[in-house]
């Protein structure tokens, strides 16, 4: 199988085939970096036809760009740098109201959070209600604070690699950083406030 | 609660889980688009009319010089705006 030809090259070689007009040989870079780039896109999409447009819109980007792609850094990196941009611009894209209120939390995440106050440790982390709980409240994060957050609080990355990944600068990133946790603050507050109304 | 949410998400494993056959989708994708970036070509026909047309003025001025049209001196601006205004006034007044 023809496939089974570019298994063991390296990225770098792909790449110079590909832009030889090979183009059969990109689908050996998807095959590679698609499970990666489907985490990172389930990070901000809630629907799986969603997540997979955006897999497939950041394959497409990295086709039509992959000219300018020079290679400083591994391919991996511009690929995420890729990925995340686009995430990014769905997030934007797919703005809803963030207004919506908390007043139609489950039982089970009304549960979560009265085990919280009692007891904050014995909430359990991996609690549906408490992953859903998450969910929600990111959602009401407009999609620069969601972005920092997840990546800086959630994946843990430092501020030199969330610069990298956005395109942002180092000072940007800390401003941003700044107004998402306050903007987060924002709307746990909003969420104790609708939980007694 | 924004540590303890933060923990939850951490917590949460995502999965890697790709569709059945899902790099054909892209493929497939990629050939409806084609190998050539839109703007790349434009940019290419344009560097490729650059020769030509430089070859073209330079023939035209070639021709122009030995016309001698360069030898004539130009008549002053403010003649040439004046005999303009009184072609215009003359024209009108055999037009009464």
């Amino acid at each position: 199988m023809a496939d089974s030809l570019h298994v063991d090259r390296d990225d770098t070689e792909l790449i110079e085939c590909i832009r030889k007009g090979e183009v059969e040989v990109f689908a050996e870079l998807v095959r590679r970096y698609q499970a990666r780039v489907f985490r990172t896109a389930r990070r901000y999409a809630r629907r799986e036809d969603e997540v997979e447009d955006i897999v497939q819109e950041v394959f497409l980007k990295v086709h039509q760009k992959l000219e300018g792609f020079r290679g400083d850094a591994p391919f991996e990196h511009w690929l995420m740098r890729v990925a995340v941009r686009t995430c990014y611009d769905f997030l934007r894209k797919h703005q809803r109201s963030r207004e919506c209120s908390f007043t139609d939390l489950s039982p089970e995440e009304d549960d979560w959070l009265e085990r919280y106050q009692g007891a904050p440790a014995s909430a359990p982390e991996d609690a549906a209600a408490a992953r859903e709980l998450v969910r929600r409240v990111m959602e009401h994060l407009s999609p620069a604070a969601r972005l920092v957050i997840t990546l800086l609080e959630i994946e843990e990355r430092s501020v030199k690699e969330i610069a990298s990944l956005t395109g942002w600068s180092i000072s940007l990133v800390k401003v941003r950083a700044f107004r998402a946790r306050a903007e987060m603050r924002r709307v746990l507050g909003r969420l104790a406030r609708d939980r007694y109304l | 609660m924004h540590l303890k949410l933060m923990a939850v998400a951490r917590a949460d494993p995502v999965p890697e889980g790709v569709p059945y056959a899902f790099e054909q989708r892209v493929m497939a994708r990629v050939g409806l688009l084609g190998s050539v970036d839109p703007w790349a070509a434009w940019g290419t026909v344009l560097w490729r009319a650059v020769a030509p047309c430089l070859g073209l003025a330079f023939v035209l001025c070639a021709v122009t010089w030995s016309s001698g049209a360069f030898g004539e001196a130009a008549p002053p601006l403010d003649d040439a705006l004046e005999s303009t205004l009184l072609a215009v006034t003359d024209a009108g007044s055999e037009a009464w």
